[in-house]
């Protein structure tokens, strides 16, 4: 397993210089530079910052020295954070962006699973329709209308909550000190939390019940194996395939990717730094963040499919 | 995520602050920098205001008033100026601030390894656009310290605005000591040491700033508010929520079609003031069919001024024919009778001015007209087109990024594009200077000599009153080549609670916190 592991890895290293080749060329043949929303530059001074970030050198002359920083583990400076590393930003930016994006998860995976099980169980029941019909209104709700929603109640109006930021605050932090800490994180953690919890419901549903038509748990009933031993035992590692293969991808999309509620609750993340780098043009940062990306996708695709290995006895990824 | 605890530890410590008087102010977007030479924008703007004093710095009015220095006068030719320090000056730390220190940070503004910004704030100091360029060495700058409490400024042409320059954050000391010994580095918290009201103390990336109040200030027994926190917000409906919920003190910036919330729910809470700014559409006037003065006359008196700016902006734009604002001063503002006709007899004399210059139904005026795709722009783009067509115009909307927009600007890619401009400092030739040969801010395709030779008098003559009467005729002839088509000057526009005092909207739009105090 380690060996494939391994082997994994050293594939992933051609993949990463694609990804960053491709990103390279794309970000530098975008329209405008870093420095054009300075409308008013002096000619001499537009000089001078194109100078400092090596930006008057040809294209493939920029390439080869990105590429020989990146070699030594150095991302460079940011253009719009001028005071600051490429590094030092994702530095303080993926610690928020991870715990936001785990919290959320963790949650939903096990709200969602439980109700997906729930709804399998009792299957065509008031309860499965309940359960499929809250589902279907949290996808089809998307982040960017559940945040301020939230925000509105139980920021504005009924003050509860801090409305942005990581600062504690509301009548929850004031009511209950030790909590405090925690005030900040709820509403963005619901707000990522909610569309996943839907399409994880679906998906352990629709797992479940096809692992309850299988032969082996028929024969497990048959045999006289207690229900929640079936369930607990034989059907929720199967059931648990096409929710763990959704949430390998997702965790690298949700940690990355929740620019839409970093923005609306002006958290510290990444995603904001990715627009804000992709909107700038600031090579270095999007490319680092790409970088960080590309990573976390291929380290949790990995992940995966090690679990797999795990989870269902037919896949053997020693042999693979 | 041992650091990620601590922060929310001092963060927690900070929402729930003792009897300490503390201002919680929203800014734009995450500064880029706290280094007063490379920090750009508003948001950085309002905090160096703060962390930072130069030779002038600005009243509770905007208006230019004694910093650093408390006296300058100009030499005889008036192209050089001598400033006298205020005795006893500091920097945070107790190092003493001295003439030298003027010398160190603006050679370092000019320094072309540094890239600031800004360097060309200095560009009226004799040798600064070579020392900018590389081709002088920092020692030939025209910036001498007499002693510790003289400073003497050579000029490489007449600039009476000079003085009003010294305000910006990018012409106030830095600590050469700390950055000798810190490098970039400098700006973090615990190194930063700094000459203004308040010193930094801690900082959160894209969270909150915080500054507190600095013992060694020149005037620290008249500051009243004990620590000020910046949160920067890169999103206007967020800033206005936390407003809403009392996170926020001061709100800088706000979606323009909440105005109506705003006056409804936050009563008494909404400022606003005119700038120093223009928001004007330039002509490519160096092919046809726009370098015909008709055809550029007849698209401006077409253009419902008044209509644009009471239905498609936030309150407190005015109209504008002239180029230089209101605002302005020593400047006699530019009015034009033809313009303020209605607009129906506006219409019937462009229609004229149109066929006169061979076009008609027949043969159509076409041209394009490029504007950015931020939500008011592309409003104000959709108004104007069809305000053109209503004199039988076709302009084709070219809607674009807006870094687009700036570089087919830069490079005279156009037939008309929009454009807006605010003025660094006080004086007229900011916004003159936008049309003359040779300036680097001009991205127009106007050339006229007797425009250029009117700017040059100005700039030469020694007499304030034969300056404003040439800088005056430079407006006139301007508009009389309707060289580009002013739109209408913008508006600051901010939320301050109630209970803030002393706040004074200016068109500079700097509100420094040490003014300011809480009345509960």
């Amino acid at each position: 397993m380690i060996d494939y592991a391994l082997r994994r890895l050293l594939i992933a290293i051609p993949t990463l210089f694609l990804i960053v080749t491709a990103s390279f060329f794309l970000m530098h043949a975008a329209p405008g530079g870093p420095f054009d929303a300075e409308a008013n530059l002096e000619p001499q001074v537009l000089k001078n910052l194109e100078a400092a970030y090596a930006l008057d050198r040809p294209v493939p002359e920029q390439y080869a020295l990105y590429l020989g920083r990146i070699f030594r583990g150095d991302f460079g400076p940011s253009i719009i954070y001028s005071d600051r590393s490429v590094t030092s930003l994702i530095a303080t930016g993926l610690p928020v962006s991870l715990q936001l994006g785990l919290s959320a998860l963790i949650i939903a995976a096990c709200i969602g699973g439980l109700l997906g099980t729930v709804a399998a169980l009792r299957q065509n029941t008031n309860v499965d329709y309940a359960v499929m019909a809250s589902a279907m209104t949290g996808i089809a709700v998307p982040s960017f209308v559940m945040a301020p929603l939230l925000t509105l109640i139980f920021g504005v109006t009924l003050k509860l909550l801090p409305i942005a930021t990581l600062e504690p605050g509301g009548s929850l932090a004031r009511a209950i000190p030790a909590f405090a800490p925690l005030t900040p994180y709820i509403m963005p953690v619901i707000a990522l939390a909610l569309p996943q919890i839907a399409i994880i419901s679906r998906l352990a549903r629709a797992a479940t019940i096809e692992v309850l038509r299988q032969n082996y748990v028929r024969t497990a009933r048959a045999k006289g194996v207690p229900g929640r031993s079936v369930v607990l035992g034989h059907t929720l590692p199967a059931a648990a395939l096409p929710v763990v293969s959704y949430l390998g991808p997702t965790v690298a999309n949700v940690v990355t990717g929740a620019v839409v509620v970093e923005t609306i609750f002006q958290l510290p993340g990444m995603g904001r730094f990715f627009v804000q780098g992709a909107l700038n043009r600031d090579y270095p940062l999007v490319l680092g963040i790409v970088i960080v990306f590309a990573m976390a996708v291929i380290v949790m695709n990995l992940i995966v499919d090690l679990l797999y290995g795990v989870l269902d006895p037919k896949v053997k990824t020693g042999q693979a | 995520m041992p650091y990620g605890k601590l922060l929310i530890i001092a963060v927690a410590a900070l929402a729930f602050p003792s009897e300490a008087a503390t201002l919680k102010r929203g800014t734009n977007a995450e500064p880029r920098s706290l280094d007063p030479q490379l920090g750009l924008g508003n948001s950085a703007g309002m905090i160096l205001n703060d962390l930072f004093e130069g030779l002038l710095t600005v009243g509770p009015d905007g208006k230019p008033v004694p910093g650093v220095a408390e006296s300058w006068s100009a030499g005889a030719d008036g192209q050089s100026y001598t400033f006298t320090l205020r005795p006893g000056l500091t920097w945070s730390d107790g190092h003493p601030l001295a003439a030298e220190d003027f010398v160190f940070s603006f050679r370092r503004l000019l320094d072309p390894a540094i890239a600031a910004t800004f360097a060309s704030f200095l560009y009226p100091i004799a040798g600064a656009r070579d020392v900018n360029a590389g081709r002088a060495g920092p020692e030939t700058l025209g910036v001498r310290a007499v002693d510790p409490r003289t400073l003497e400024v050579r000029l490489a042409f007449r600039a009476p605005y000079f003085p009003d320059i010294m305000t910006a954050n990018a012409a106030a000391p830095v600590p050469g000591h700390l950055i000798e010994r810190h490098g970039a580095r400098w700006t973090e918290p615990g190194i930063m040491v700094s000459n203004g009201a308040y010193v930094l103390s801690a900082r959160v990336p894209q969270t909150s700033i915080t500054a507190t109040r600095n013992p060694k200030y020149r005037d620290a027994a008249a500051v009243k508010i004990d620590a000020v926190v910046y949160y920067p917000s890169d999103d206007q409906g967020a800033a206005l929520k936390r407003f809403r919920a009392g996170e926020l003190d001061i709100a800088l910036n706000f979606p323009a079609e909440q105005i109506a919330l705003i006056e409804r729910e936050l009563p008494g809470t909404l400022r606003v003031g005119p700038t120093l700014g223009v928001f004007y559409i330039m002509l490519n006037q160096a092919r046809p069919p726009l370098d015909d003065r008709r055809v550029r006359r007849a698209l401006s008196l077409a253009i419902d001024r008044d209509g644009i700016v009471a239905k498609l902006l936030p309150p407190g734009a005015t109209p504008a024919i002239g180029l230089v604002p209101p605002t302005i001063s020593n400047f006699t503002h530019f009015s034009n009778r033809d313009h303020e006709e209605p607009l129906d007899a506006r219409q019937k004399r462009a229609r004229a001015l149109l066929t006169e210059a061979g076009y008609g139904a027949n043969r159509p005026l076409t041209f394009s007209f490029k504007f950015d795709t931020l939500e008011q722009n592309r409003r104000i783009g959709t108004a104007v087109i069809a305000m053109w067509k209503a004199i039988g115009v076709v302009a084709t909307p070219d809607a674009g990024g807006a870094q687009a927009v700036d570089r087919d600007a830069r490079t005279r890619n156009y037939d008309t594009v929009r454009w807006t401009w605010f003025a660094p400092y006080d004086d007229a030739t900011s916004f003159l200077g936008l049309l003359e040969g040779g300036e680097s801010t001009n991205r127009s395709t106007f050339v006229d000599a007797e425009f250029d030779q009117l700017m040059n008098l100005a700039r030469k003559t020694g007499d304030p009153a034969a300056r404003r009467s040439f800088l005056e005729q430079a407006e006139r002839r301007a508009f009389d080549l309707q060289a580009v088509i002013p739109i209408y000057y913008p508006s600051n526009r901010r939320l301050v609670q109630t209970y803030v005092r002393g706040w004074q909207e200016n068109p500079r739009a700097v509100n420094l916190t040490r003014y300011l105090w809480l009345e509960r």
